[in-house]
């Protein structure tokens, strides 16, 4: 055992944070330098069911660790904005 | 292209069980070589917090071997078997992280204890081993994509999760995994 050296910061990230496109900026080199963990939401292309069930697991986890303290942020695009946007 | 299917945990170690965090949240040497290498990333989910939450204790392999959680594996993965057979069909070298020493993530190690029940008024008292085999998620992972009758894919693993695991060394031998050839 090696104490707890969890963070408790998390961000949810859209699938272009975790693989930058050429030219795009590096917005998870930061996030990871400063210790937060991420969450990421599936990459495009998906049939909508697998990528409805991928999101909705992604979330379920982020859902757990905030209903415990944890800081979940979001740094998402405009997809999966829309896509966590309330109806 | 290369695609590596990195441990949930690997990338978030919040989703760790108490005192078992490697670091705060991502690991940034693992991070680095996957990069470094040009790998497209794909975090894999943990089941784990999913399913028994943020304040689980660590559990051996025969606790989570039930079907309950076996159909939970199995939901989870049945989105990452289709990104992953996408993948493979357009040509893609991939690998799958684990984490070796781990009941739902093992690749080459997982922790058995047929008697562990959880002592958890006795914090440090754990009476598990780790054993050759492999994680109940990896193996559901598994058996979905032979059910899609794709794959092989290449499998390692960081050892995070087993007692004394040297950080360097571990790093050393997915690196060689990493560079080594398909399968």
């Amino acid at each position: 055992m090696k104490g707890d050296r969890r963070s408790r910061r998390v961000a949810l990230v859209s699938d272009s944070v975790l693989n930058p496109p050429p030219g795009a900026p590096d917005r998870l080199g930061p996030l990871a330098d400063a210790g937060w963990g991420i969450i990421a939401l599936p990459p495009p292309g998906l049939p909508d069911a697998h990528a409805r069930a991928w999101r909705t697991a992604a979330l379920d986890q982020a859902h757990e660790l905030a209903r415990h303290g944890l800081l979940v942020i979001r740094v998402l695009d405009g997809d999966d904005e829309a896509w966590l946007a309330p109806a | 292209m290369r695609c590596a299917y990195v441990a949930h945990c690997l990338l978030n170690a919040n989703a760790k069980v108490d005192e078992w965090a490697p670091c705060a949240g991502v690991h940034l040497p693992l991070l680095a070589q996957l990069r470094d290498r040009g790998f497209v990333l794909r975090q894999l989910p943990c089941p784990e917090l999913a399913f028994a939450g943020f304040n689980r204790f660590w559990q051996v392999r025969e606790q989570y071997d039930t079907p309950a959680y076996r159909r939970h594996c199995a939901t989870l993965a049945a989105p990452v078997a289709a990104q992953l057979e996408r993948d493979l069909r357009a040509g893609a070298d991939v690998v799958l992280i684990g984490v070796d020493g781990s009941p739902s993530m093992g690749v080459r190690m997982t922790v058995s204890g047929p008697d562990w029940g959880g002592r958890p008024d006795r914090p440090g008292d754990f009476d598990g081993d780790i054993v050759p085999g492999r994680g109940i998620f990896v193996e559901e992972l598994l058996a979905a994509l032979a059910a899609r009758e794709v794959g092989p894919i290449r499998l390692t693993a960081m050892a995070t999760d087993l007692p004394g695991a040297d950080e360097a060394a571990e790093l050393a031998a997915v690196e060689r995994d990493l560079d080594g050839a398909r399968p």
